[in-house]
């Protein structure tokens, strides 16, 4: 290295210098789990105030019997499952996460686990580039050191005062040599949390995969050559949150900075979907170039006040526009039917709808195909 | 507690690279795992809204810059974790490729603000104004931190090459 680094220089010497980092399967239930922990703490907040301090963070450590307060999600327990069922099944392709929470109960004494399953959603790269998640089903056979974890007593609570965290326990279930399985609860500590030594065998345990279930298309090749999300909400199907009344305008001018990048996604509606939860997939788009950015937002300019904003036919398809970085005001144009445009300025200033031509609609169409 | 739509996707998608940029920002992997989980966990109740406008990406570098930025008393003790132990490093004053290891340890060196201003412009590619709107500050101001990124850069390379040093070792307390 030399004086003279260039800032060439920088960006091929930080782009070389980040080691490849191991991606937990289960980051997405971990951030779950500090979610609901998050919550979960501002709930006990107020109760904390009008009680007092000691005495119910007392009660937050033994536990509410009502399943209120911070923790107890790994101590509630009702349904531990003896029955010859496949485990790793959920209605949704996602496995059912009360592993960490409600409905279980201790590993029964009389049943001899001889296997271990475990699920988890993770996302796989493919061969062209496109990310998929995958319902992911390990087994292993070797299950001394977590039926023993397991049926450690829980310790009883002391009265200490207890933090509001909350681990994360991955999901899984035993098999005896019947096939039947019992997810169990884990054992906890006076505070109610699980004990490390359940949790460290089954980190620990030997498994190897035994089904993969394709779920879900996370990123298409689409998607990452053009940089539009694989799915967006439908904004227009509903009210968006947090904007207030939506007003019936006209825009007059280039909504977007002059000079700003823009990026055209066109999504294929998924009418099937009740709103406000209606989104879209995406079918194309691409990153603009000045030129053809100024003609976008150029385009939006003089797009007339339309009579009313409702629509009593959902649109097919719709084109979202929008600065490259996420910066900037959001338009989404409905490519057919009603022709409505949404026009999002910011989350502090309140939406407008308006109405598209078909000449509009036609330029979104084209400029959202991706270059040969 | 239901789920957003689109969130456990963009988890996925998106994690491998906010990953990378959270291990410059905080020099070690497991902090980057926990600064990634933390600004995801803080984006989830926003994610309607933000996912309404288009790219949530900017602001979930945004809770991942200020939240490394608050996190000042857990900065970088000194040492990088490497799997590998380095070799003596020997630079070649004609030589622009920059090694990998003085790199660490200069990076390491620049107080929290400019080692944040370098990694979102030259390594997440953030315009001067992206990188303003992220760190909640001026252009001007981050103009200013990337020339003097730069320039200490450089002047720890010189010092490295043989010139003298002209920048305190203890530069990470004056961020």
């Amino acid at each position: 290295m030399t004086p003279s680094w260039s800032e060439h220089d920088v960006r091929e010497g930080l782009a070389g210098l980040v080691p490849p980092m191991p991606q937990p399967p289960d980051r997405f239930e971990q951030i779950k789990a500090r979610v609901v922990r998050r919550r979960r703490a501002r709930l006990a907040l107020p109760a904390l105030t009008a009680v007092g301090v000691a005495g119910v963070v007392a009660v937050v450590a033994l536990g509410s019997p009502f399943g209120l307060g911070a923790r107890g999600a790994n101590t509630q327990g009702a349904s531990g499952s003896v029955a010859p069922l496949s485990p790793c099944t959920g209605s949704d392709g996602q496995p059912d996460d009360s592993q960490n929470g409600q409905g279980l109960q201790r590993l029964d004494p009389a049943f001899s686990p001889v296997a271990v399953v475990t699920c988890s959603i993770e996302a796989k790269t493919m061969p062209d580039g496109s990310i998929v998640n995958e319902r992911v089903e390990r087994r292993g056979s070797d299950v001394t050191a977590l039926t023993v974890a397991l049926r450690e007593p829980s310790r009883r609570p002391t009265g200490r005062i207890c933090t509001s965290e909350q681990a994360y326990i991955a999901w899984f279930a035993l098999l005896d040599e019947q096939g039947r399985w019992q997810r169990p609860r884990v054992p906890t500590n006076e505070c109610g949390d699980p004990l490390p030594a359940p949790i460290l065998a089954l980190q620990n345990a030997a498994t190897t995969v035994t089904k993969t279930t394709f779920v879900s298309v996370v990123a298409s090749k689409e998607s990452i050559d053009s940089g539009c999300p694989q799915r967006t909400a439908d904004a227009l199907s509903s009210t968006p949150v947090g904007v207030g009344p939506i007003g019936l305008v006209a825009i007059t001018t280039n909504p977007f900075p002059t000079g700003a990048s823009l990026r055209v996604c066109i999504y294929l509606a998924r009418n099937d979907v009740p709103a406000p939860q209606r989104d879209g997939e995406l079918a194309s788009g691409r990153p603009l170039n000045p030129a053809l950015s100024q003609t976008a937002g150029d385009a939006l300019a003089g797009t007339p006040r339309p009579q009313t904003s409702d629509c009593p036919r959902p649109a097919t398809r719709f084109a979202t526009i929008h600065e490259v970085g996420g910066r900037g005001p959001t338009v989404e144009v409905e490519l057919d039917n009603c022709r409505r445009v949404l026009l999002d300025p910011d989350s502090a200033t309140p939406a407008t709808i308006s109405q598209a031509d078909p000449r509009l609609v036609t330029l979104l169409q084209q400029l959202g195909q991706p270059l040969p | 507690m239901s789920e957003p739509v689109g969130f456990r996707d963009f988890v996925a998608a998106r994690s491998p690279a906010l990953l990378r940029t959270a291990w410059l920002l905080t020099g070690d992997e497991h902090l980057a795992e926990d600064l990634v989980q933390t600004a995801l966990s803080q984006t989830w109740p926003r994610w309607g809204r933000l996912h309404l406008g288009g790219d949530p990406e900017a602001y979930v570098r945004r809770v991942m810059v200020n939240t490394s930025l608050s996190r000042r008393a857990r900065r970088w003790s000194g040492e990088w974790a490497t799997a590998n132990l380095p070799e003596q490093v020997v630079l070649d004053p004609h030589d622009r490729v920059l090694d990998r290891v003085h790199l660490a340890e200069v990076l390491r060196g620049l107080p929290a603000r400019q080692r944040a201003v370098l990694v979102l412009r030259f390594f997440d590619d953030c315009s001067e104004q992206q990188t303003a709107d992220l760190l909640g500050c001026s252009v001007g101001t981050v103009k200013s931190q990337t020339s003097r990124g730069l320039a200490r850069m450089r002047a720890a390379a010189g010092a490295a090459a043989g010139a003298s040093p002209d920048w305190p070792a203890t530069m990470e307390t004056q961020s």
